[in-house]
């Protein structure tokens, strides 16, 4: 796969931090949690609710809840209404939008001071 | 001594079957009380499990699970729970009790009842075809106290699969916040099978997993009254880590201190976990609250009809010429079904296409989704996309088109004593 365009210092989500989407009628989470515990901190300050919203402009969420767990360095996304209805009536071709973590995870976000392209989730 | 070790040897209706006997084995490498659980039971299943057809199918599936793992079962006195009943527990356990009498093996059979309601019409439009409520432990733990080697429930709420054995075992009280809770989040751990343990997890970089081909099954332990919960894969390929068990923590969680079930309330935001050995995580901080007022309930709704069609389009401008079929179709279908509101993703661009093509895929599929109670209707919307064969841009091909039944599913809500789970054991049981 190309790495998305990228900007001086900028790197996608994915190579901090993991995560994985499930859905219960029309909400979607997706989870967002750091290889590195040290990370948390950058994590919490980059991959904010804005940031989801606009991951998902092409599919806008009536609303967009964080959830922080810092002892396990890890936060939770809920997203609103991004399921046309939920997955027994979506259209879409993943209707339960299993797939949408990696909209989220793709998102660049600025690289932690001192990093090397050589950090945990780097391909 | 008096641990309870329970094993997911399912983790969704179709699941490997060869995964049920992993996880047998795996249980015979621990001492205490030891348990099998299958989670088979998805939103919509018990929709498209009404009528006779659909429960004989329920039945078959059931007997498919076991016959994969009931001889590991019987050897090692490993009792078994699942929601593989969907929405027939009784006659479920019926053809499980036949089978075992047809191969002249002796496990006593019980089921649980209680979580079907009334068929109320629902404000969705459409007949209303099934209603039930998620219930709670409650019926397992009567019908283990019954006798039961092997229990067979209905829409029995997933993590409740867990949390019957442990308030067994364990003899807890319904009031029992904080075991119920640690219970609760076994099971949420373990339902899903082997996403806890290296399934649903595989990616390049720091994500690898080994042996994904022939992923192990997860065991949960829960020793009485500690507040530690471990997690293992003992046996089989993938990996069981801090990463893998965060993932699945989280999955389908919304408020991390609200994750309500008919049992309890279970708080997982003050959760701690540690690598307690290879292929072992272990938590503790789980907490309970006063379980909530409101049992969920499910009505499954006949919706109609839904209608995909899909058809391929090759080389540097390809997405061009998908992108010209469809606004073929658009200009078709307003004529035919103005009314209908397909749905259009051009595979292979479904995200890029938002962002105004950054890249050119070579290798696109345009797919039409359409939705209404009028199957005819619906034929006709997939008749124009085949149409596109020969009317259509240059260099489409591979056309598919499928029909299938529409069930949507109206979330409710009943009061406990409207929907009380009760566990039998079967009469006349091997």
């Amino acid at each position: 796969m190309t790495e998305p365009a990228t900007s001086a210092g900028m790197i996608p989500v994915r190579q901090l931090a993991h995560g994985r989407a499930g859905d219960k009628g029309n909400r979607l989470n997706i989870s967002v949690i750091a290889f590195d515990p040290q990370h948390f901190e950058h994590l919490k300050t980059h991959v904010t609710e804005d940031l989801c919203r606009r991951a998902f402009s092409f599919q806008p969420p009536s609303g967009v809840t964080r959830y922080l767990l810092p002892k396990i360095a890890a936060m939770n996304f809920v997203l609103e209404d991004v399921l046309d209805g939920g997955v027994n009536v979506n259209l879409r071709l993943d209707r339960h939008g299993k797939t949408l973590s990696y909209v989220l995870l793709d998102m660049l976000i600025p690289a932690p001071p001192g990093w090397s392209d050589q950090g945990p989730g780097k391909k | 001594m008096g641990d309870v070790h329970i094993a997911a040897g399912a983790g969704f209706s179709n699941d490997r079957r060869e995964l049920g006997e992993i996880a047998a084995q795996s249980l015979t490498l621990f001492e205490g009380h030891r348990y099998l659980i299958f989670e088979c039971l998805a939103e919509r299943t018990l929709a498209l499990a009404q009528g006779e057809e659909g429960r004989r199918r329920q039945a078959e599936r059931a007997v498919g699970y076991l016959q994969a793992c009931i001889n590991t079962c019987i050897l090692n006195n490993i009792k078994i729970i699942s929601n593989f009943g969907g929405s027939a527990p009784k006659q479920v356990a019926e053809a499980i009790a036949g089978f075992l009498k047809e191969h002249n093996l002796r496990r006593k059979v019980g089921y649980v009842l209680g979580d079907e309601l009334p068929v109320k019409e629902t404000e969705h439009a459409g007949r209303a075809i099934s209603c039930n409520a998620y219930i709670g432990a409650k019926g397992i733990v009567e019908a283990l106290d019954a006798g039961a080697e092997i229990v067979v429930t209905g829409r029995v709420a997933d993590p409740s699969l867990a949390v019957g054995p442990v308030a067994f075992e364990h003899e807890l009280k319904w009031i029992d916040w904080n075991r119920l809770a640690q219970a609760t989040l076994a099971g949420h751990l373990i339902e899903c099978a082997t996403q806890v343990c290296g399934g649903y997890f595989a990616d390049t970089g720091a994500k690898q997993v080994p042996g994904l081909a022939r992923l192990g099954a997860p065991v949960a332990s829960i020793a009485r009254g500690h507040d530690r919960l471990t997690i293992s894969k003992p046996l089989g390929g993938g990996s069981l880590t801090t990463a893998t068990v965060t993932e699945q923590l989280l999955y389908e969680i919304h408020d991390p201190a609200r994750y309500l079930t008919p049992d309890v309330v279970m708080d997982v935001s003050g959760v701690s976990m540690q690598q307690s050995g290879k292929d072992e995580v272990t938590l503790t901080g789980c907490v309970g609250h006063a379980k909530p007022d409101w049992l969920k309930t499910l009505t499954c709704v006949d919706a109609g009809w839904i209608g995909e069609g899909e058809i391929s389009y090759m080389g540097d401008t390809g997405l061009d010429r998908a992108q010209m079929a469809r606004a073929v179709l658009k200009q078709r279908l307003e004529n035919i079904a103005p009314s209908a509101e397909p749905h259009f993703d051009i595979v292979g661009a479904m995200y890029d296409e938002a962002e105004s093509n950054i890249r050119r895929p070579r290798d696109v599929r345009l797919r039409m989704a359409v939705a209404s109670r009028d199957r005819d209707q619906v034929q006709a919307l997939l008749d124009e996309v085949e149409a596109l064969y020969l009317n259509g841009p240059a260099g489409g091909g591979g056309i598919r088109l499928n029909i299938s039944p529409r069930t949507a599913t109206v979330a409710g809500a009943a009061r406990h004593n409207e929907a009380v789970p009760r566990g039998y054991l079967l009469e006349d049981t091997p």
